[in-house]
Formats: structure tokens, C-alpha cells, sequence
């Protein structure tokens, strides 16, 4: 055995991970080379450095923050009903005590910051002719362009901001498909998100404080995922009852991986759009290269 | 693993994963703080809370298709670990902050400055190499788990696990020599 091979299996040799013959090999190369021996004697040195001190103290886990989190929904299904009882009576708010009031005031803060501008801009925005089908052809065909044209297709049209994925989870009010598939190591073309916005939906057709895709109201999360060529994709995530469209261009309807899947191909770039098994929130995905991506994007989850 | 980790059960786990809200409290106060410790080896003190809060989001809406083919707590390890390292990714890795292992104890040192300067030097020498790397070399010379349960809590193959310690074991020592760490003889 030379120094090499030793070398390539000295932590599995300090460690004690070594069958019996191979840790004898390697015991006697050690043995009668300096070099190998003092490379043992330094690993087992950095061990005993690190052993010697401690780690910081672990706080306890917090439910109620956590709790508090999850449960933003609930605080403004109280805001909701409020309008129908008196101030000061609702059991919710009784029940959920100061946590949710605390959540309450922080979903009133998200609701002011971002649907003050959604009032404003798209009261006097003309509303297209049909009122609640988001047509996403325009954003297929700047995605030919370039990935920021259809993005930007989508962000001229309603209010948007720049967040974390976080921030996006939050005013969804769940986690994100895009966001549980990078957990997966599914993204299609081991994509990573490079971006994500926040877009609100003013024309979906929820009743107040029903819908699915978010305390604050009907948001979609558009997030871009880089390939590690520099290509990317967009995925838009937006509540069920926000109905889409691709125009003109022709849909295919498939059953893929027991699910219904709607296809479209624009110059051998596919799109397809299908819903969430888990409910609630329709998926739609731009600029998949082949097959194979869509069958790792519905695979995961 | 700890008792509370024990008391979980097949039927409580069955409870969360319809979203019995007791159920969940209990997993997640039995699982919170070693959750909290892997994420806090990876993203550091500042950002750990938030990541172990990402992370049982997930875990709750997962926690349906959950086999049982490996044990909860590692399913949760990997989840976690899987959650740091999308945050580091999201954040970028340049302008991660963390406390590793010994910053904490540089109050409570004064009596030794040798040794207060030796947790500096380390402290920095941690988080100059790769988080998933420093993940790895803490679960062995810290937590003493085999090399199957690292692969299994990090997601690689078990056969890559000691070539990963050789690289985070030589980069550590790298650095440290660059801050000026002196190996006894």
C-alpha cells in the first residue's frame, strides 16, 4: 500500500471505519513512513483541539413562535369576521390570546405595505375582458426574448416585490412547490432559485378570507431557477381560483406522474401548468427544456 | 436520544401528519433543539431559529408521506440540513456569519488567554471552510456518529463520508495553520 491509498483512507483509519485487513494495511504502512504517521498524528490533534471546547447552549424550542407562524392565516380570518362582530368579542381573538393578536397587528402591517399600492394602482387599472383568466401567453412569448421579459410581462401588469423565499412563504401562507423541490434536489436541470417575487392577484375570484394561496389576500410567487449553464425557467405558483390561460397557443392535456397536466410547446420550449397534489395552488412552469425536467418537476413533492 | 425523542411514537407522528396540533407541539419540542444545532453549525447562531422554523414547516407538510424507512429524527436531520444549506444558497455563501464552536466560551476564558486566543483562532478557522464540511467533521469529532449516520443525516453516500472528512479535516487544519496555529510536536 502506498502513501497515496493511505492518505485517500486515513479519516476512515482514525475513525475506526476500516474492515479489518484494510486497517491492518494501512497500520503497517504508518508504522514505517514518517510522513503518513504524522499526517494521523495532526487529524487526531485537530480532533482533540475541537473536543476541548464546548458548543454555545441551545434555547429551548419555542412552540408558541412557531405556532404564532403557521398560524397567520388564522389571525386574519379574524380580521375578516371582525367586520360582523363587535370589536373586542371575537373568540378567535379570545382564544388565540396575545400571540395572535401580535400576528394579527403583523398580517396588518403586510396587508397595508403591500395592498395599499394594489388599491391604487389597479382601481384605476382597466380591467381586461375577462376579469378573473390570467393569460399567460405574453409570458411564453417574451420568455423567447428573455427570461426577464416575461417576468417583466408579469410584473407591469400587478403589483410585485422583490423577496426572500421566505417572505414569500409567509404571505402564501405555505411553503412553495419551487422551494420543497430545491429541498428535494429535484429542481428540473439542478436549477437553483436565483430570484423570487411576490405578485398580487386582484382579479381572483376567492371569497374574503378564503383564499388559499395567502393571509394577505391572492398573492402568486414567481420564482426564476438558474441552470448551472445559465439558463433558466420561470414557476409561478397562484391560488386555484385565479384561473390561467395560454391564449391562442395550442394545450395539450396529459396524465403525468397521476396527475393532470396541461403542456405547451412554444419553439421546442415546454410549459406546463398543473395543480398541487396537496391542494389549493395551481403550478405553472415556463421553459423546460425536455421531457426529462418534467418528469423531475412532477416527481418531486 | 433523549426521552422526549423516545416518547415519539408511531401514532403520534400519525396525528401530526393530520395536523393534530399536539402531536406536532410534541415532535417539535422533542426534535427542536438538536434540529437547532445542526443548523446553527451550518448558518450560524444569528440565522439557526429561522432555519429550524423553515424547516418543520416542511416537516409538517411532508410529515404525510413520511415511510418510516428511517428513523424520524433522521428524516428531521436531513430536512434541516437540507433547509441550511438552500438558506446558505439563497443568502450566498460570502456573507454567512457563524458561531461555531467555541465563540461563546471567549467571555468566560479570561483566565487563559492562550486558550481564549486558541477559540478565536479556531472559531475562525471553522468558518473559513465549507459549511457541509464543517456539518461532517462536527458530527464526527463532536457528536461521534458513524459514518452511516452521517450519510444518511447529510444525504451522500456513506462511501463518500470519509473522503469529505479527509477534505475538511485538511482545509480546517489549513486555516488554521494560516491564523498562525502552532500543532504540538
Amino acid at each position: 500500500m502506498n502513501c497515496s491509498c493511505v492518505l485517500d483512507h486515513l479519516s476512515a483509519y482514525i475513525d475506526g471505519e476500516l474492515a479489518t485487513s484494510m486497517r491492518d494495511d494501512v497500520q503497517q504502512h504508518i508504522d514505517h513512513c514518517e510522513s503518513c504517521a504524522n499526517e494521523v498524528a495532526s487529524f487526531r490533534q485537530l480532533g482533540e483541539l475541537v473536543s476541548s471546547f464546548g458548543e454555545p447552549p441551545i434555547p429551548p424550542p419555542n412552540w408558541e413562535q412557531f405556532s404564532q407562524r403557521v398560524n397567520c392565516p388564522v389571525a386574519i380570518a379574524t380580521d375578516a369576521t371582525r367586520q360582523h362582530r363587535p370589536p373586542g368579542r371575537h373568540p378567535i381573538v379570545w382564544i388565540a390570546g396575545i400571540g395572535a393578536l401580535v400576528a394579527l397587528a403583523a398580517s396588518l402591517m403586510l396587508v397595508a405595505g403591500w395592498r395599499t399600492p394594489l388599491i391604487n394602482d389597479h382601481d384605476s387599472m382597466v380591467r381586461p375582458s375577462d376579469a378573473v383568466t390570467l393569460n399567460l401567453q405574453p409570458v411564453l412569448e417574451g420568455f423567447r426574448t428573455a427570461t426577464s421579459s416575461a417576468v417583466s410581462h408579469l410584473t407591469s401588469q400587478f403589483v410585485s416585490q422583490d423577496v426572500t423565499m421566505h417572505q414569500a412563504e409567509v404571505s402564501f401562507g405555505r411553503p412553495t412547490y419551487v422551494n420543497m423541490a430545491a429541498h428535494e434536489q429535484m429542481l428540473p436541470g439542478d436549477a437553483t432559485i436565483t430570484s423570487t417575487k411576490l405578485l398580487s392577484f386582484p382579479y381572483c375570484n376567492c371569497p374574503r378570507g378564503q383564499c388559499t394561496c395567502g393571509p394577505n389576500g391572492c398573492n402568486c410567487v414567481v420564482s426564476v431557477c438558474e441552470r448551472p449553464d445559465g439558463s433558466s425557467y420561470l414557476v409561478l405558483e397562484n391560488c386555484i381560483s385565479q384561473p390561467i390561460s395560454f391564449g391562442d397557443l395550442k394545450v395539450e392535456l396529459v396524465q403525468r406522474e397521476g396527475r393532470e397536466v396541461k403542456q405547451v410547446t412554444v419553439d421546442g420550449t415546454r410549459s406546463i401548468t398543473f395543480d398541487r397534489p396537496t391542494g389549493g395552488v395551481t403550478v405553472t412552469v415556463v421553459g423546460l427544456r425536455d421531457e426529462a425536467e418534467i418528469q423531475t418537476l412532477l416527481a418531486s413533492n | 436520544m433523549s426521552a422526549a425523542e423516545e416518547a415519539i411514537d408511531d401514532a403520534i407522528v400519525r396525528r401530526a401528519a393530520v395536523g393534530d396540533r399536539d402531536a406536532q407541539r410534541q415532535i417539535y419540542e422533542a426534535f427542536g433543539g438538536r434540529m437547532y444545532r445542526i443548523a446553527q453549525r451550518i448558518v450560524g447562531e444569528s440565522n439557526a431559529a429561522d432555519v429550524v422554523q423553515d424547516a418543520f414547516i416542511h416537516v409538517f407538510e411532508k410529515l404525510p408521506s413520511f415511510r418510516h424507512e428511517s428513523e424520524l429524527g433522521t428524516w428531521l436531520h436531513r430536512l434541516v440540513v437540507n433547509e441550511a444549506l438552500q438558506h446558505l444558497r439563497r443568502r450566498g455563501r460570502s456573507v454567512m456569519r457563524t458561531q461555531t464552536l467555541m465563540e461563546h466560551e471567549l467571555a468566560q476564558t479570561d483566565e487563559s488567554t492562550r486558550r481564549h486566543d486558541l477559540a478565536e483562532m479556531l472559531g475562525q478557522a471553522m468558518r473559513l471552510i465549507e459549511p457541509e464540511l464543517r456539518l461532517i467533521f462536527q458530527l464526527k469529532e463532536v457528536d461521534d456518529l458513524s459514518y452511516a449516520q452521517i450519510a444518511e443525516m447529510v444525504g451522500i453516500p456513506p462511501g463518500t463520508v470519509g473522503s469529505r472528512l479527509n477534505r475538511a479535516r485538511r482545509d480546517l487544519r489549513h486555516q488554521l495553520l494560516n491564523l498562525g496555529w502552532e500543532p504540538s510536536r
